[in-house]
């Protein structure tokens, strides 16, 4: 995510609305195996990880000619699609329930920790500031964005009013801008 | 407007909204731009979350796939062009007649014997119906893609600017109950205009003729539709480029 790359990016997108499969292929080079981590890391298995990066790049390519700015950078954008359909996926299977806080948690740590030594610095940034929010927060960001679960079923799994998942996803997407923000100046 | 969705945007970026309430945000959102400006504050860290994911490599063959999915959206190759010189003291035949003669012309096209075969029968008709094609018309011819490969249609624009545009298509596949093929003109700027419905009509060859002359357009394509009218929804079925790209 580094601030020279996004002019790129942006040509890119108007390369790709013009239907040029090349530049299909460079977003792929660049972003595809992140896109691969995230979905891979939301529904935990190879399979359905792929089914859900090809649709993401084909959404892509067939809404590029739509693609706004101010919507976010192309990256996000990308891997806003990626995130929204891994959800999707995993709410869909029939068989999903909110599993216990322990299973998912620990599944998150294993993920996390497993390949960290190729982290660039930028990465451990995020690492460290969301493991720097208090422990409840930390929790209510992660099984979110990584577990797909609903603010009323994390109300429910977290035996808290739906008032307070709501504040502890403010506060602590909040500490973590502020965090980022720290170190990017 | 709606009320504002300040309160829901965190929930809504990380995607923990409930699908009805999501939609609901995302409305708002379309026309607030004060809402929309919180919401890319919110992304810029949302959008740093994939990166304490564990890097994994996703099969090679995932890129290749991908990109031969693109592949079927981009217009099919012209696979001819051709500009026949005027002969004046012809009048145009009906359309019905020209189906049948215009299936010499396919059956070169496409090698079919089937096709050879039907247009051997009709060759007293196709001296006359090679006329009509001939006002300095040109033709292009849209192969069918994905589930119907094996499918085609050529349009005709006719050379005489008030002369209808039609297409030929052969082996169409039959539609279910409701559903229509519907034929649209695209412009440069990506606009797409309906220039015929139809359904099929059980012949192995079968013509339909356009309400819009094709002169201004760039591109000409088939669709699957479920109503006569509207913007396009359905899937495309076979598509090609009908003027040069303008830059
Ligand atoms: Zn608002």
């Amino acid at each position: 995510m580094t601030p020279e790359m996004l002019p790129a990016d942006d040509a890119l997108m108007v390369a790709l609305a013009a239907k040029d499969l090349t530049a299909l292929a460079t977003l792929y080079d660049r972003y595809g195996r992140l896109a691969y981590a995230l979905a891979y890391r939301i529904l935990g298995e190879s399979e359905g990880a792929e089914d859900v990066v090809q649709d993401a790049f084909i959404s892509a390519w067939r809404g590029a000619a739509g693609y706004r700015r101010e919507r976010g950078n192309p990256r996000g954008w990308l891997l806003s699609i990626v995130h929204h359909r891994s959800v999707d996926v995993l709410r869909r299977k029939t068989a999903f329930r909110p599993a216990p806080l322990e299973v998912a948690e620990q599944r998150a740590s294993d993920e996390d920790t497993a390949a960290s030594a190729e982290r660039n610095v930028e990465q451990q940034t995020v690492r460290l500031a969301l493991q720097a929010l208090p422990e409840a927060q930390r929790r209510t960001i992660e099984l979110a964005y990584f577990g797909g679960y609903t603010h009323v079923e994390l109300a429910e799994l977290m035996g808290v009013p739906l008032g307070t998942v709501k504040g502890r996803m403010r506060i602590g997407l909040q500490k973590m801008r502020r965090a980022l923000e720290g170190t990017r100046a | 407007m709606t009320e504002h969705v300040t309160d829901e945007l965190e929930l809504y970026a990380v995607g923990a909204l409930r699908p009805g309430e999501a939609d609901r945000v995302t409305a708002h959102l379309a026309s607030c731009p004060a809402c929309r400006e919180q919401l890319a504050e919110i992304a810029t860290v949302v959008d740093a979350l994939p990166d304490m994911v564990a890097m994994r490599e996703p099969p090679a063959a995932l890129k290749q796939r991908i990109l031969a999915a693109a592949a079927v959206d981009l217009p099919a190759p012209v696979k001819r062009e051709t500009t026949w010189s005027f002969r004046p003291g012809r009048s145009w035949p009906a359309v019905g007649g020209l189906a049948a003669a215009v299936l010499l012309l396919l059956a070169v096209d496409l090698n079919s014997l089937r096709e050879l075969k039907l247009a051997n029968q009709e060759r007293a008709e196709y001296a006359g119906t090679l006329d009509k094609v001939s006002r300095g018309g040109k033709t292009w011819y849209m192969a069918g893609l994905d589930q119907w490969r094996g499918s085609g249609g050529t349009l005709f624009a006719p050379g005489k600017p008030d002369s209808t545009a039609f297409v030929v298509f052969h082996d169409l596949q039959k539609l279910q109950t409701g559903a229509v093929y519907a034929v649209w003109l695209v412009d440069a700027d990506g606009h797409w205009v309906r220039g015929a419905n139809f359904r099929t009509d059980g012949q192995p060859v079968q013509s339909v003729e356009l309400t819009v002359p094709v002169d201004t357009f760039s591109q000409c394509a088939v669709t699957l539709e479920m109503s006569t009218e509207g913007k396009r929804a359905g899937p495309l079925v076979m598509q090609s480029r009908i003027a040069p790209p303008t830059q």
